[in-house]
């Protein structure tokens, strides 16, 4: 699993979307695979399984899930910056967390085979504070290195008060502008809210990163497949690539197959059901939000 | 206050502020691991420390006055 570099993806999604997608949208869609099973995952027998195999909840590392909730999402809004915002955080989240030796089943229910690069281990059987101390150890920690010196590099336009309001509250100004009616929450709290998870990314990257120096004192190994001091193991498939590969390449293509289906018989009418901000057209900005 | 607005920006709390509040944060995360560094409180640390806390205190002090 990766840590930070779920928050810091989101800055870099948003720079590429723009008023396409809510930013709130695209935060729940990368929160959503682990928002209701995280918990349950430190205290089951087989953690790794039960996170990302079949039978568990290893679904919600799926292109599918994401595809489900986003539907749902604008059946029940009917807006498509939402429901497109969920569909990319959700996809975004998978596929980083597909370099973890857990892997995810990318194309479940079409395949359960897990798709890994393995880059460091999947580490939940250590408990929480083992399995951040494990993951600061490894290539995880460069990866939400690597992951925060894109969003700075690439995305940094979209930390500024001006995208705040040109961007962020005309894609998705029916949220902000409940938050800022019903909470009374001016605009400046507002930004706070939109720069928190970037906030968040970066605090918890270096407070975990110094618990497993000087609390945890793990040797930081940043080496393919660590850290080393922890056994293997965690891997949920005995296939070989070639097999893997060949079933992953049959659930894609099935899996593209069923979406087509889906966007033939439902699909289009709902999204053409849907709206977009008006403000997203119109260019207004976020003073019909806040003024 | 984490009001002061940076001078020719138009930025409503100065970098400094931001400053603060991680060093704050990641050293009361460290000791309060549970508490702190988690997806709640976390991505409203900033909510919490530069706008409420603020808020409240300025409260407190205009209430203070009063009596």
């Amino acid at each position: 699993m990766s840590w930070a570099a779920h928050e810091f993806e989101n800055y870099f999604i948003q720079k590429h979307v723009g008023l396409k997608a809510s930013f709130l949208g695209i935060a729940l869609g990368t929160f959503a695979p682990d928002l209701f099973t995280k918990y349950f995952v430190y205290a089951a027998d087989d953690p790794a399984k039960f996170h990302r195999g079949w039978p568990g909840v290893g679904f919600s590392h799926s292109l599918m899930f994401g595809v489900v909730f986003a539907v749902v999402i604008l059946a029940i809004t009917r807006s498509r910056n939402w429901a497109l915002g969920v569909l990319i955080g959700q996809w975004a989240h998978v596929l980083t967390d597909a370099s973890d030796t857990a892997g995810v089943m990318i194309f479940f229910p079409f395949s359960t085979e897990p798709v890994t690069i393995s880059m460091w281990k999947h580490a939940a059987v250590a408990g929480r504070y083992g399995d951040a101390a494990a993951y600061y150890s490894s290539l995880g920690a460069v990866w939400d290195f690597f992951w925060l010196v894109m969003a700075v590099l690439f995305a940094y336009q979209t930390f500024r008060h001006s995208y705040f309001r040109d961007v962020i509250v005309p894609a998705d100004p029916r949220v902000w502008g409940w938050l800022h009616r019903t909470l009374h929450l001016p605009e400046r709290a507002l930004l706070l809210i939109y720069r928190g998870l970037l906030f968040y990314g970066l605090g918890r990257l270096i407070a975990w990163f110094l618990y497993a120096r000087f609390g945890a004192k793990t040797p930081f190994q940043p080496v393919w497949g660590g850290p080393s001091y922890l056994p293997a193991g965690n891997d949920l498939s005995d296939a070989g690539p070639l097999e893997v590969a060949i079933r992953t390449s049959i659930g894609g293509v099935l899996f593209f197959a069923f979406l087509w289906l889906c966007w033939q018989v439902f699909g289009r009418r709902l999204w053409n059901r849907g709206y977009d901000p008006p403000m997203t057209a119109r260019g207004t900005g976020a003073h019909a939000v806040f003024h | 206050m984490p009001d002061a607005e940076g001078v020719g920006s138009d930025e409503p709390i100065a970098l400094g502020w931001y400053v603060v509040a991680l060093v704050v944060y990641v050293v009361a995360g460290y000791f309060l691991k549970s508490w702190l560094l988690n997806w709640i409180i976390g991505p409203l640390f900033l909510l919490i420390a530069l706008y409420l806390v603020p808020t409240w205190l300025r409260w407190l002090t205009t209430m203070g006055r009063r009596r």
